[in-house]
């Protein structure tokens, strides 16, 4: 058997990276965007104007059944969610749906903890993971509620799409799931859809933000941010 | 070109600079019209610039091509229409002049002044209202003739068909209340609402906020006096109100229902989504229908006042003003304030009916002030050169004997005005007609719209501003902010007397023109409705009035009151035409907006392209078709081993004890004693039992089913499945698409097993991986699923790979057959493939109408099932016979392919050919070295392996025989190997 070369994860996101002039890291097996310009430069694009990060390698977990809720209330420390509403990291998509994102690699132990507790509970519940199959795009930066809008029909004010809330909808004629994680004070949104649609909604958004200045940002900056 | 100087003394007819002016003379920018170069001031408008240097005829009318000037200078008429670049259709008077921008006329020939179109004026009597919908009609053979004679006589501007796409977009918008009109109303209104709480949108149609306060005139005895005195109060206020945002430059175009307005700003397109709604649109000022009252130099009051007082531009030298109210009053008050000319008064009413607080000035400075007289004539010939009036008798009848010639250079009518109302109409208010006023006013509108200031007969600046708060308040209360203000309903009432006749129409003998959109004249009207048209819904559509650029602006008002008196009915009784989106003209391209055409790529695409492949679009996918020669790729596969991408493919996991009877519900085989780690092929049919789909599924583990459905169906079937388990069969089945999670590259050729062996340790041997089966198994250290399938007819393994790591397997798999001349094959190869064996394509070989038994799969439909979706259908079609079959079937000259779609065709007795059958699939068969294919053929030539049929190609016949079973490894020895 030959298996010279060591796997590695790359996102739909990869080649507009590389276009854009990304240097990249390994992260927890995902090649991933580090810094395009300066560390100092993307952080100033989000904190002032706008900026696109490619996160698909966080974790994504699907929990489908009747009973998925207690099987969550089991597995961790929360209480109940309506629909559209979130929670460190999950959301509730239908009353029998959830989603679940998690950071890079710690999907891994989130869905055996899911299994053990779903197999305890002797419910019909599926944990899918998710996380090769979606793209996610995060918009940082005050003129993001100014770019979605340009793309998406919902109301991104704070009052009717809080933090931590999760909505399904048509974003640039595509299906994505919004989800409202603001940094601190700066507004931020994950668009989270199919990764084969990715690259087409990562150059709409870029194409859409150029009126507010949008840069792409990498890892580092992210983290300068205070994301995990 | 014009010299400097000439471009110089252009401006022979600008004011001296005017407090409240938009233009900033310290700089001069330079421009072209029909060729000739002129000067402007940044700040002013095409229209403004050309009037400051005397250009008054800006274009040409639609039908008789008669010369038109500035007529309202708000962009409401179509009168200053014309070609900016390859942008047709611009209004001169709104569009603001650019360095270097190149204006034309349009619809002209040869040239504006001396348009050689405009003698169609003088076969006019032949050609009345609607004549196009009686004349030209036969001969039909010359009604191409008629249509480019036309085409090219009317018209309005010319589309470059080779401008390359605009930059256009579009944004949604979501608010508490949205005010429509950003005058003092619309201004009150917005801060009224905004104190609440509530968020407010402000829309105005014009660069700034103000409304007509912008270019009024604030004397002291003016009856604006106070709100003039209070607009930078306003503004400011606006600026300080941080639930207020401003929108200048935005039409808004519609309302919809629910509350969902539509607008434009240049480029882009928004789409609103509002609570509560306050139109404080304003009104639009009525022109008065007389003798050549489309001449050049015939404007509206409001016109005037705009150009004076924004752009510090007189339009004319020596002015007779007509009116019937005070508003006339107040613009001859103004003109007269800056020194111009007013050559007389005309008003109609007796000297006792006029209140302005003018009179006396301007009598005192000897205006010649002429009561109870009206206008009968605009005279000159391509300007105005005088103005003809006529003393009015006890009855309000016009004493000819009495005309007059006053010499002038332009005429300013200010009879009255149309509340701009449409949105509340389009929102479903009600109107009722005014006498006291002339206008038609809302009485009503749904919860939530309110009607302020002008739009609602408000003319009193103070009356439209504490009208407006009340409204303001009452919008943010309906959407939760404050308290109902219960003293007012949509309006205040304050209906002051503007006009004291309702006089539209002066009787003369030329042309009147009450629709200058269309060049519909007050005889047209007549006519019209002399021919049945009475309804004025009727007399809208057949006359074309309202229907133009102005969208019934200038002319609806005219146009109601000409029905009503024709047909002696009252204005209340003729009632309105239907106010429909959108108010103002829009340019497709804003209506589009951003080009977004969603396109899917799987994680190996920027290999493909780095390869050389040649895309295809597939759905939404973008699929290599091949990558240079198909051929070459084929034949790669059949003799060593070739790898595609075949991500595309639907992939569907289902989970749970139900799905053993969920399958056997929507596929038309047995699924219940499909054993784990098994793979079996299935059809789809809907309750017609027409195909819908077909694809393998796979039994993962106890409760775990991994099923595959074409590229182009994957979306579809996955929702289809949704519904039926939505529906009822959905207990104890959970389903999730999973056709994005994994990529599959599909390895095939007699080498494929001697390739994957050297990336796993999964043993591949036949008799551990045999044919149709499912393993798990580390593929170059990643988990994959592999299905021993084969579409193409070869030993071959589907690889089924997380999608992040699908381009280093991908890799890993090109890099092991290196050795063995591994190739990348396109679908086209595939498609070779798959014909060899005679597989069929679902939507290619079949249609609409296409069964199972009748696509010759029933091997695939087990009837005994004891149902399944199609089944009655099927058992229908079982025992009456399929009338038609899909069969093989190889040219008789092997290297003629027939077209896909051609007719297979039969001859009858009397020699006439009828078609029985068509061409599905068709290729060039590497492998067997001659043309193959698959058609659909009546049952007695299809199920005669060797009979021959005949398929009608360009221009002759060429012969084919029926083919029974896969054209190549017919026993499947291949796949099993």
């Amino acid at each position: 058997m030959n298996t010279s070369k060591t796997p590695v994860k790359l996102t739909p996101l990869h080649s507009a990276a590389q276009r854009l002039g990304a240097t990249f890291i390994e992260q927890r097996g995902w090649r991933i965007p580090q810094v395009y310009t300066t560390l100092e430069d993307e952080v100033v694009a989000a904190q002032e104007r706008l900026t696109l990060a490619d996160e698909t390698s966080n974790g994504k977990l699907l929990l489908e059944g009747d009973q998925a809720e207690s099987v969550l209330m089991d597995t961790f420390d929360l209480g109940s969610l309506k629909i559209n509403e979130g929670h460190d990291g999950i959301y509730r998509l239908r009353s029998d749906l959830f989603f679940i994102s998690t950071p890079p690699g710690r999907e891994i132990s989130i869905r055996k903890k899911l299994t053990t507790a779903s197999a305890a509970s002797e419910q019909f519940v599926t944990i899918t993971e998710v996380t090769h199959g979606r793209a996610e795009i995060r918009v940082i930066g005050p003129h993001s509620q100014e770019l979605l809008s340009k793309v998406c029909g919902l109301d991104f004010h704070p009052s009717a799409f809080p933090n931590e809330t999760a909505k399904q909808s048509s974003l640039a004629k595509t299906t994505q799931l919004i989800i409202r994680c603001d940094i601190g004070e700066l507004p931020a949104f994950s668009i989270i859809g199919v990764q084969s649609l990715g690259p087409y909604v990562w150059d709409t958004m870029m194409e859409a933000g150029t009126e507010f200045g949008v840069v792409p940002i990498g890892r580092a900056a992210l983290a300068a941010l205070g994301e995990e | 070109m014009r010299t400097e100087q000439d471009a110089l003394t252009t401006t022979s007819n600008r004011l001296h600079p005017k407090q409240g002016e938009v233009i900033d003379r310290s700089t001069t920018i330079r421009f072209t019209f029909d060729g000739v170069e002129y000067t402007a001031h940044p700040g002013d408008t095409v229209a403004s610039a050309l009037t400051a240097a005397g250009v008054k005829v800006l274009s040409r009318s639609f039908k008789y091509h008669r010369p038109r000037g500035l007529l309202c200078c708000s962009g409401h008429c179509p009168n200053c229409l014309v070609q900016i670049g390859d942008e047709p259709n611009v209004r001169a008077c709104t569009r603001p002049v650019e360095p270097g921008m190149e204006v034309r006329a349009q619809n002209v020939w040869p040239s504006l002044n001396r348009d050689l179109l405009s003698l169609t004026q003088l076969g006019s009597r032949f050609m009345p209202v609607g004549f196009y919908y009686k004349t030209f009609i036969r001969p039909q053979k010359l009604w191409p003739l008629y249509e480019h004679t036309l085409r090219h006589a009317a018209g309005l501007g010319e589309v470059d068909i080779d401008t390359p796409l605009g930059e256009f977009d579009k944004q949604y918008l979501h608010t508490d209340v949205v005010i429509v009109g950003g005058g003092p109303a619309g201004i009150s209104a917005a801060l009224s609402a905004a104190e609440t709480g509530a968020q407010v949108l402000l829309f105005e149609e014009n660069p700034a906020l103000g409304g007509h306060l912008r270019f009024t005139v604030p004397l002291e005895s003016s009856s604006t006096t106070k709100a003039s005195k209070d607009l930078p109060e306003l503004l400011e206020a606006v600026d300080r109100q941080p639930n207020i945002t401003v929108f200048t430059d935005t039409s808004v175009l519609g309302w919809y229902q629910d509350n969902w307005l539509c607008a434009v700003k240049g480029a882009r397109l928004f789409k609103i989504r509002t609570k509560s709604v306050v139109v404080a649109t304003g009104a639009y000022e009525t022109p008065l229908i007389f003798d050549n009252n489309d001449l050049p130099g015939v404007m509206l009051g409001s016109a005037v006042q705009r150009l004076v007082h924004l752009f510090g531009v007189l339009p004319g030298g020596q002015v007779v003003i007509v009116t019937a109210n005070e508003d006339g009053w107040d613009v001859a008050a103004d003109l007269q304030s800056l020194g111009v000319n007013v050559a007389a008064i005309v008003d109609e009413r007796e000297p006792s009916a006029c209140a302005s607080p003018y009179r006396e000035g301007l009598t005192n400075a000897g205006v010649p002030v002429f009561y109870r007289h009206t206008i009968l004539e605009a005279l000159g010939s391509n300007e105005v050169r005088g103005a003809k009036i006529a003393r009015l008798d006890g009855q309000g009848e016009i004493s000819l004997a009495t005309a007059q010639s006053l010499q002038c250079d332009l005429i300013v009518t200010s009879m009255g005005w149309t509340p701009a109302t449409e949105l509340a109409y389009m929102a479903g208010g009600k109107s009722e007609y005014h006498e006291d006023r002339a206008e038609i006013l809302p009485v009503s509108t749904p919860p939530g719209i309110y009607v302020v200031g002008r739009a609602a007969g408000t003319h009193a600046v103070n009356s439209q501003i504490s009208e407006a708060q009340r409204a303001g308040s009452n919008a943010a209360a309906f959407v939760g902010f404050g308290e109902f203000d219960e003293s007012t309903a949509y309006s205040s009432g304050v209906l002051e007397p503007r006009r004291t006749s309702e006089r539209v129409c002066v009787p003369g003998k030329k042309k009147q023109f009450v629709c200058y959109c269309e060049d519909v004249t007050d005889e047209d009207v007549e006519t019209a409705i002399a021919e049945g048209y009475d309804s004025i819904e009727l007399l809208k559509r057949y006359s074309t009035i309202s229907m133009g650029p102005c969208q019934g602006a200038m002319c609806s008002m005219n146009t109601i009151h000409l029905c009503a008196r024709a047909n002696d009915w009252t204005v209340q009784e003729t009632g309105t035409t239907t106010a429909r989106p959108p108010t103002t003209p829009v340019t497709l391209g804003a209506l589009a907006g951003q080009n977004m055409e969603p396109v899917q790529t799987t994680p190996i695409h920027q290999w493909h392209l780095d390869h050389g492949a040649d895309m295809m679009v597939a759905g939404l996918w973008l699929r290599p078709n091949h990558y240079g020669d198909p051929a070459a790729e084929a034949t790669s596969v059949r003799e060593r081993v070739g790898l595609i991408d075949v991500s595309p493919l639907g992939k569907l996991q289902l989970t749970g004890p139900g799905v053993p009877e969920l399958l056997e519900r929507i596929y038309t085989n047995q699924w219940d004693n499909l054993r784990v780690g098994r793979v079996r092929y299935g059809v789809m049919c809907n309750d017609e039992g027409v195909v819908l789909n077909d694809g393998v599924c796979a039994h993962v583990n106890d409760e775990t089913w991994y099923m595959t459905t074409t590229s182009t169906g994957a979306t579809t079937i996955f929702e289809w499945l949704q519904w039926w388990l939505q529906s009822g069969w959905g207990e104890g089945i959970h389903l999730t698409d999973l056709t994005d999670t994994y990529s599959a590259f599909n390895l095939a050729g007699p080498q494929s097993r001697t390739v994957l062996e050297k990336l796993t340790e999964r043993n591949l041997a036949n008799k551990a991986f045999p044919y149709m089966r499912l393993r798990s198994a580390k593929i170059a250290g990643v988990s994959c699923r592999l299905l021993r399938i084969g579409f193409t007819g070869e030993l071959s393994y589907e690889v089924h790979c997380p999608s992040g790591y699908a381009l280093h397997v991908w890799e890993a798999l090109m890099d092991a057959g290196r050795e063995f001349d591994i190739a990348p094959f396109g679908v086209e190869a595939q498609r070779i493939l798959r014909l060899e064996k005679a597989h069929i394509i679902v939507g290619q070989d079949t249609d609409a109408m296409s069964d199972p038994l009748s696509a010759n799969m029933a091997w695939a439909v087990k009837l005994d099932k004891p149902d399944f979706l199609g089944k009655p259908s099927l058992m229908r079609i079982s025992a009456e016979g399929p009338k038609q079959l899909l069969v093989g079937f190889k040219m008789v000259e092997p290297n003629v392919v027939p077209d896909e779609g051609l007719q297979i065709v039969e001859s009858e007795a009397d020699g006439q050919l009828k078609i029985v059958g068509w061409i599905t699939s068709s290729r060039f068969s590497p492998t067997l070295e001659e043309a193959i294919g698959l058609c659909w053929l009546p049952p007695d030539i299809a199920s005669q392996n060797g009979a021959s049929f005949t398929i009608r190609m360009d221009g002759h016949l060429a012969e084919a025989r029926v083919h029974h079973g896969a054209f190549y490894d017919p026993d499947g020895e291949r796949l099993r190997m």
